[in-house]
């Protein structure tokens, strides 16, 4: 477990956000912030992923495509919310085509508000996401 | 029979510390690139930690994938690429092995089975392979594209790869590694056979970018496009291996290379036979490092992707025609041979 929390591989989806927070993603893999130096990797499928990184509030239609992204996942998996929209729907609250804040679909481990939050706050966010682990090991217990 | 275990011990030996090197130079590579963009970088050791943590995920088989040949996939590709390591000699073993050299002269390398430049690029072209055939049975449309496109790499990097063997094996008359590694070709050919093998080294050091997919000629498992492509749907234990079996190309490919042209050592600079091979070993890291600096970290940190059309066509036409000018110069130079060793003390260079 020791070795989860020093190999974290993100996958980034965006449930329908307006990609303020993805930039801020971007932002953090940058030089200035270098996620790399934690051994956290952005990679291309949510197979090989250890967190879900999520932005943006649940449209309608990706609904159905954030479950299968969680269902995708190995375990043990941790899902964090980027941003405000993903937390509480955000300035979408009224939308049409808004259906929930991504809790309301699958669990969610660590929240990151901001809009968009800065990219220190995603970096410890993604560091906090194996507290669900301790939980996990508490509960064995 | 104490001889079988003796080489049993000796296989899994340099199965074990060459995967721990493989995986260190995997770190090695992280850590250099991202210094050369400026990044502090994860630890050296990072690559440890990701298998650690790979084999502790769950692993997931997709609902259309074909189990046999998925799950089967992944331990072909780690078991050939650890099966190199017993064929490629390493560095000279000298006197330590107690065998007169002169009269016996493959147990002074490192390679515990006498092997062969055939066989050994056919156990390279498996991890590959292996990747193909598991990306077409995971039964998603990612890794078929992905399992497509690393077939059409594999297509046009074999060529270059194998007329630089060919020329080698045209001139020592023999594909056996043992005697390559004791015979360095650069000793037994004149002025045209010189130019020919060093134009048919620099085709082996553009080669080994895209042997190992990695980038520019990353097409097969492009992050951005196609979501990792052939690994698409690989997880947890499964990934661990094929990430493994990458590590241990990557190393068994520089020391290939390197005991196919550069096989020399430093161990005539000591009187002691284990000094010298300590000295040896040291170089030979060495060597396989510089080899990956300039072939693959340099590369990897200056280029962005090509694409598979652009990278196909790179190696069909540009790398194939030098190194067929590279295999003609080496066969000229059987018919017409010129010894260097005028011209070069004319020079003024003194060997």
């Amino acid at each position: 477990m020791q070795a989860l929390k020093r190999a974290i591989w993100v996958f980034h989806l965006n449930t329908g956000g307006c990609n303020g927070c993805d930039i801020e993603i971007l932002a953090a893999l940058t030089p200035r912030y270098d996620l790399e130096r934690f051994g956290i990797k952005l990679v291309g499928s949510p197979r090989h992923a250890d967190v879900l990184l999520i932005t943006g509030p649940v449209t309608r239609k990706m609904e159905e495509r954030l479950k299968r992204v969680y269902a995708q996942t190995p375990d043990p998996k941790m899902v964090v919310v980027v941003g405000n929209c993903g937390s509480s729907k955000g300035v979408f609250h009224h939308h049409y085509n808004v259906v929930g804040p991504v809790d309301k679909f699958v669990p969610v481990d660590v929240y990151v508000p901001g809009c968009p939050p800065r990219p220190e706050a995603i970096i410890y966010g993604v560091a906090k996401a194996w507290i669900k682990l301790e939980k996990l090991k508490e509960e064995k217990k | 029979m104490s001889m079988i275990l003796a080489i049993l011990c000796g296989a899994f030996g340099i199965i074990f510390w060459g995967v721990i090197f493989s995986l260190l130079y995997k770190g090695l590579d992280r850590k250099l690139v991202a210094r050369m963009q400026d990044r502090y970088g994860p630890p050296v050791i990072q690559p440890f930690r990701d298998i650690e943590k790979l084999m502790l995920k769950q692993t997931i088989i997709p609902k259309n994938a074909i189990p046999w040949i998925f799950n089967g996939a992944a331990i072909f590709a780690l078991a050939s690429a650890l099966a190199l390591f017993v064929f490629i000699p390493f560095f000279y073993l000298g006197s330590l092995s107690g065998a007169d050299c002169s009269v016996n002269p493959q147990l002074c390398t490192f390679s515990i089975f006498p092997g062969d430049l055939i066989l050994v690029w056919y156990l390279m072209l498996m991890p590959s392979l292996a990747m193909v055939i598991g990306g077409f049975a995971s039964g998603s449309p990612y890794a078929t594209i992905g399992a497509q496109r690393e077939m059409v790499l594999m297509a046009s990097y074999e060529m270059p790869l194998a007329i630089a063997s060919v020329a080698i094996a045209y001139v020592l008359k023999t594909f056996s590694l043992d005697a390559i590694f004791l015979t360095p070709v650069w000793g037994v050919s004149g002025v045209f056979g010189l130019i020919g093998f060093a134009i048919l080294f620099l085709v082996m050091i553009f080669v080994i970018a895209p042997e190992l997919s990695k980038v520019p000629y990353d097409a097969p498992e492009a992050e951005t496009e196609l979501a990792g492509g052939v690994l698409a749907e690989y997880s947890g234990r499964n990934l661990g291996f094929f990430y493994i079996a990458d590590a241990v190309k990557a190393f068994a490919l520089c020391s290939l290379i390197i005991a196919m042209f550069f096989p020399y050592g430093i161990n005539f600079l000591v009187e002691s036979p284990s000094l010298g091979l300590i000295l040896d070993m040291l170089f030979f890291f060495l060597k396989v490092f510089l080899l990956m600096l300039f072939s693959l970290f340099f590369v990897r940190a200056a280029f962005a992707r090509l694409r598979i059309e652009q990278a196909s066509r790179l190696f069909l036409v540009h790398v194939l025609s030098i190194s067929l000018l590279g295999l003609f110069l080496v066969v000229l130079d059987t018919i017409i041979h010129i010894d260097p060793m005028p011209i070069l003390a004319s020079l003024g260079v003194i060997l």
